[in-house]
């Protein structure tokens, strides 16, 4: 697989994502309020762990902008920002937030990450986003803010403190911002973040030796302590956790579940673009490891990012090899960089995390999810105000249970159509093999009765008398506990229509599945019918369902030589009288 | 790249010696000029574990001092009597630990013992100074003299001393090795001493130990010795010394200065507090 | 006429008459308490001119609390992280500080010392208009000044766990002192010239007096271990910068006199002081913030 030229292809790739990831580290690491170090630290070892455990070859993990805002919301009510226990708390996030995903992932659990629906994604993204650009604004003006504040107190702050805007702040974070957003638009190639911010602070350098430094009075990001390897692990110990557990232990699943969220999200859109096959326990077990091994190099929690997979992947990159390689360009980048770093303006930082708050709110992707589907909207707007007025976390859950909602509400819509007259002809069973039944599987239901009844009218069958006040129930799809309602609202409207008297055919090719509640509903309505005398007969596609509706004792009350199979194979033209 | 390289000197050089030369290295293959390269380095590098440390051009006089300390000389007796046999001192007799002293310093101390007190050879500096506004403390000296140093017993010694002796017995004594017995004390004196060793009385305008005597009382260069693993008579005796005017062998009058502002506990509780801490010296 | 005469004549002898006395009476006046064992013994060596003693009494300055007093809560682990920043603040506040000084270079004795620029006095004065800035500035903005200027670094931001480390030390020192109030022992002693300043007299004086402890090249010296002065720099890239206020010859001055040879405060004049001070200003260090490159290309030296 590693041959010349995918080695190539993939160090071109890695050193690309390697140079792209080193302003938004330190942006994100801030945004999570920890030092600009442990940024740095959460782009390399995590990222290492997650390409050689995760199942994904392009996935890039690394900060992510949620996670931060997640990490930064948590925290806040128990530490001061960037003091030594906020960044332990962050360090035990991660270990937890890793156990979890562990767990999952040992558990097989991965495939649930499936099930959630895209538009809560979206939404929980959007206002991410939009939280980003609020809470950056103070930091782009050159003002102190208090930012943990709800929304609608922020930005009434951001509003009072324009008077007190430095304006040089604004004017380098403009530059970088005007830069970053013709570099997209013109140059959609070049990796427009950290072309962004060497632009603004070339700008801001060149301001401060015109006018002098302290006239400037730009803040700045300051010196970085780096360490080759540095060690920490996470802290339980009674006086330092107890008294924040009641806040993080909740947290800790939300960031689990939110990290898997996007990484399985990422993971399935890559294999999408590449053709890989991805196994989603593995992906999980990747990132749990990734975060496990990162709490004990002082990382904070982490998962995959979506820009930085989809530009990886766009430069070449084909294998894990390209996150190992980005992972090295970043060390020695670094290496040289750090004294650069420290002169980075804070309204530059916050221009790129505006650049990156933006560029989260995708305008084509909530176009196409709102004009889906009806409820799609309703979702949409639920999970985005309860980002911005919640926070994240309650968002998370919120969502969860939005999709499951949803999910459900999709699943338990099996399609119940009554037929009678004509259209139930076809299911009328015959002594001889006179009547010829198409048994192949047809896919629009219009098709089969059509075919039918040519059939019946070629061979001009006489339709038996008996079978005149006979409804034929079709069911297709799922008949569950969630959907059993349905069932019994049309068997009620039957009901009405013919008293209870008349025969009813329930035709169960396209049923998918049928679990004990919808077999005890079947045979409720078989008691009552078989009582006044009238008939059921049942038709099934194969014998999967055999075992529920013999333990329901539908079978039993309908009469086994009532239920008619249908065979596999397509050129049969007698039904078979089996059981 | 060796190939290039060698190119490079084929087109500079015209002479037939050096074309055969080059000839010759041309024909040697790249590895082949790796391998000769490295082993000059293994070569160089295992030879300096052959020989023995010749970076210590000490040690000649390393081991004359040493025979001077624990044998002594003739009229001069041996210093370990006194000073103990590892030189680590002897808190009975408030004789000091040597063992680990810059070398200098010892050797300095020795010059101030030997020096005649109504001799001191004083130079005047010429500084105008003004005298009519400002009030001075006494202690400041527009005459630097070096100084004399007290001691009944180590005057006498001192003068016996050459400057060779001086500079062996300071070079073997700089290379002991000695650790120090933390001692123990209550919890009351070694909080004042510590107070007094890291920030000084301030009221009195006291600069901490430390700040000249280093963290720890470890010793900063030839000049302010070591404070931690001296004996707590020793320290106290020379701050009794100082404030006595016996001992003046001070740079510009700093300790003077300083000791001037010492009560006797302070004393105490200060030198219990050195003899409190861990310390070691030249210890591997 | 003859009695104007007469009168000078009678003010002037008893002028020196009293004087006489005086200088008699001041050696029989010294409490005995403030006599030290070296006035009373003879030394050995040439004695010298004994006048006036400025002595600092105990009992004069504000105590700040000892620091085996530290509370073991929160508050304490601030406090504690404040001083390890004050004395260590090129490890502790790594992300800020820009040369090799501590706070406690030039605030001596971990802000304690009367006349060494105590934090104590100094914290019920914030917030202060200061002619410096124009404005009224919070204790959190000096200390950013502080930041840029004297340790040539960046200044953190007002929300910063280093800033709010520092503020908490200089609260829990200044417990107990009074707010607003000028306290004795505040910042700097005055000091006045008596001739012009000589740059050459102050490498004398630096030669014989500081050479000593802050080296040759006024670079200081490094600790053993090679982390961090043990005596600080005094010019050179890794001291103060030109914007700093020991760039003002008076301040220095001030400094010098009221501290330095450390131990022996108040030991060198007026004059000398100046002096050293006019020859350290001379001495190159980093370019002053708040100057443009062009004009501190040009005019390097040239006041704010």
């Amino acid at each position: 697989m590693l041959d010349r030229e995918v080695i190539k292809a993939d160090i071109i790739a890695g050193v690309t994502a390697g140079v792209l990831i080193l302003p938004q580290a330190i942006a994100l690491a801030t945004l999570a309020g920890l030092p600009p170090e442990y940024g740095l630290y959460t782009s390399i070892f995590p990222v290492m762990f997650a390409a050689l455990f995760g199942s994904s070859w392009h996935a890039m993990s690394g900060p992510n902008t949620a996670l931060s805002i997640l990490i930064a919301f948590t925290i806040a009510p128990y530490a001061s920002i960037a003091s030594p226990e906020w960044i332990q708390y962050a360090i035990t996030l991660a270990f937890m937030a890793g156990v979890i995903q562990v767990t999952l992932g040992l558990l097989r659990l991965g495939v649930i990450f499936n099930y959630f629906s895209q538009t809560v994604t979206i939404a929980l993204v959007t206002g991410v986003g939009i939280i980003i650009i609020v809470s950056q604004l103070g930091n782009f003006m050159g003002v102190l803010m208090n930012i943990a504040e709800p929304i609608e107190n922020a930005i009434p702050q951001v509003i009072y403190g324009i008077s007190r805007a430095n304006g040089f702040a604004v004017f380098v974070g403009a530059v970088t911002v005007l830069s970053g957003l013709l570099l997209k638009h013109y140059y959609p190639k070049l990796p427009f973040l950290i072309i962004a911010v060497i632009v603004g602070m070339l700008f801001s350098t060149g301001l401060e030796l015109t006018l002098g430094t302290s006239n400037v009075g730009l803040d700045k990001l300051g010196t970085m302590s780096l360490s080759a390897l540095p060690l920490s692990s996470p802290d339980f110990s009674p006086e330092n956790f107890a008294e924040a557990s009641q806040g993080l232990l909740p947290a800790a699943f939300v960031i689990a579940f939110l990290g898997l969220i996007q990484a399985s999200l990422i993971a399935r859109a890559m294999a999408i673009k590449s053709g890989q096959c991805i196994d989603i326990n593995q992906e999980v077990l990747g990132q749990g490891i990734s975060n496990l091994a990162g709490s004990f190099i002082s990382c904070f929690p982490s998962c995959s990012s979506f820009n930085r997979s989809a530009s990886n992947f766009e430069s070449g990159g084909r294998t894990p090899l390209s996150a190992l390689i980005s992972v090295v360009t970043l060390a020695i980048l670094i290496v040289f960089a750090a004294p650069l770093i420290a002169h980075m303006p804070i309204s530059v930082m916050a221009a790129i995390l505006l650049l990156v708050g933006a560029g989260l709110i995708k305008k084509s992707d909530i176009k196409k999810t709102l004009l889906e589907k009806r409820e799609n909207q309703f979702i949409f707007a639920l999970i985005l105000f309860s980002t911005i007025y919640g926070g994240v976390d309650y968002a998370v859950f919120f969502g969860i249970a939005l999709s499951i909602i949803a999910y459900l509400k999709n699943a338990s819509k099996p399609e119940i159509e009554l037929l009678t007259g004509k259209d139930a002809q076809q299911y009328f069973p015959q002594s001889t093999s006179v009547l010829s039944v198409q048994n192949t599987l047809i896919k629009e239901g219009e098709e089969y009765y059509q075919s039918s009844e040519n059939q019946c009218n070629e061979l001009n069958v006489e339709i038996p008398k008996q079978f005149d006040h006979v409804t034929v129930l079709q069911i297709s799809g799922s008949l569950f506990f969630g959907s059993v309602f349905r069932l019994e609202d049309t068997l009620t409207d039957l009901r009405k229509q013919d008293g209870g008297k008349g025969d009813l055919i329930i035709s169960g090719e396209n049923l998918q599945s049928i679990d004990s509640t919808g077999a005890e509903m079947l045979v409720k309505e078989a008691q009552s019918r078989t009582k006044t005398g009238a008939r059921m007969l049942l038709w099934l596609r194969n014998h999967n369902h055999d075992a529920v509706l013999q333990s329901s004792g539908l079978i039993k009350i309908i009469g086994e030589k009532n239920i008619y199979y249908l065979k596999e194979n397509n050129n049969e033209n007698h039904q078979d009288h089996v059981v | 790249m060796g190939v290039v390289l060698i190119k490079g000197i084929d087109v500079e050089l015209g002479s037939n010696i050096q074309r055969s030369l080059v000839s010759r290295l041309k024909n040697m293959s790249g590895w082949s000029v790796v391998l000769a390269v490295l082993s000059v380095f293994l070569f160089i590098f295992l030879v300096q574990f052959a020989l023995p440390f010749s970076s210590d051009s000490q040690e000649p006089y390393r081991l004359v001092g040493e025979q001077l300390a624990l044998n002594g000389n003739g009229n001069i007796p041996a210093c370990a009597p006194c000073h103990g046999l590892q030189g680590q001192g002897n808190a009975e007799i408030a004789s000091p630990r040597l063992a680990g002293l810059h070398p200098d310093y010892i050797k300095k101390q020795l010059e101030d013992y030997a020096r005649d007190p109504l001799n001191t050879r004083a130079v005047v500096e010429p500084i105008a100074r003004d005298y009519v506004k400002t009030p001075r403390t006494y202690g400041d000296l527009t005459v630097f003299t070096p100084g004399t140093r007290y001691d009944p017993k180590m005057n006498e010694l001192a003068k016996m001393l050459s400057a060779e002796d001086r500079h062996n017995l300071a070079i073997y004594y700089s290379k002991l090795v000695f650790v120090a017995t933390p001692k123990a004390y209550d919890f009351e004196t070694l909080e004042r001493g510590e107070d007094l060793a890291l920030r000084g009385k301030p009221e009195y305008g006291l600069p901490a130990c430390d700040s000249c005597h280093g963290p720890g009382g470890q010793g900063f260069g030839a000049i302010f010795p070591p404070l931690a693993g001296q004996p707590v008579t020793y320290i106290i005796a020379q701050i009794n010394q100082w404030q006595a005017g016996k001992r003046d062998n001070d740079h510009l009058a700093l300790m003077r200065n300083i000791a001037d502002q010492l009560t006797d506990g302070d004393k105490v509780n200060v030198a219990a507090y050195y003899d409190n801490l861990s310390y070691s010296v030249n210890s591997e | 006429m003859k009695w104007i005469f007469l009168k000078w004549v009678l003010f002037f002898s008893f002028y020196n008459v009293v004087l006489s006395v005086a200088a008699q009476e001041i050696g029989q006046s010294l409490d005995s308490l403030e006599v030290r064992p070296s006035l009373v013994n003879s030394r050995l060596s040439l004695p010298t001119q004994l006048t006036q003693v400025h002595v600092i009494s105990p009992g004069e300055y504000f105590a700040p609390p000892l620091v085996a007093d530290i509370s073991d809560d929160r508050f304490g682990d601030m406090v504690r992280m404040g001083r390890n920043i004050f004395i260590n603040t090129d490890v502790y506040a790594k992300r800020y500080a820009g040369n090799g000084l501590n706070c406690s270079s030039c605030h001596l004795q971990e802000g304690r010392k009367p006349h060494g620029i105590p934090l104590w006095a100094a914290y019920g004065r914030y917030p202060m208009y200061r002619h410096k800035t124009r404005t009224v500035v919070t204790l959190e903005e000096r200390i950013q000044d502080c930041f840029i200027y004297s340790m040539d670094g960046i200044a953190p931001t007002l929300d910063a766990p280093e800033m709010k480390a520092l503020v908490t030390y200089t609260k829990w020192l200044s417990k107990g002192s009074p707010v607003g109030v000028d306290l004795p022992g505040r910042g700097l002693p005055n000091v006045s010239r008596t001739q012009d300043l000589d740059p050459k007299r102050g490498k004398i004086v630096y030669e014989t007096r500081c050479e000593l402890c802050h080296g040759k090249d006024g670079k200081g010296q490094k600790h053993t271990n090679g982390e961090g002065y043990i005596f600080p720099p005094l010019w050179g890239g890794d001291s103060y910068n030109k914007g700093s206020g020991l760039q003002r010859v008076r301040t220095l001055a001030k400094f010098i006199k009221g501290n330095m040879p450390l131990g022996a405060s108040f030991s060198l004049t007026d004059q000398e002081s100046l002096d050293v001070a006019i020859y350290i200003w001379l001495q190159e260090r980093p370019r002053n913030p708040k100057m443009s490159w062009a004009m501190d290309f040009f005019f390097p030296n040239m006041a704010r």
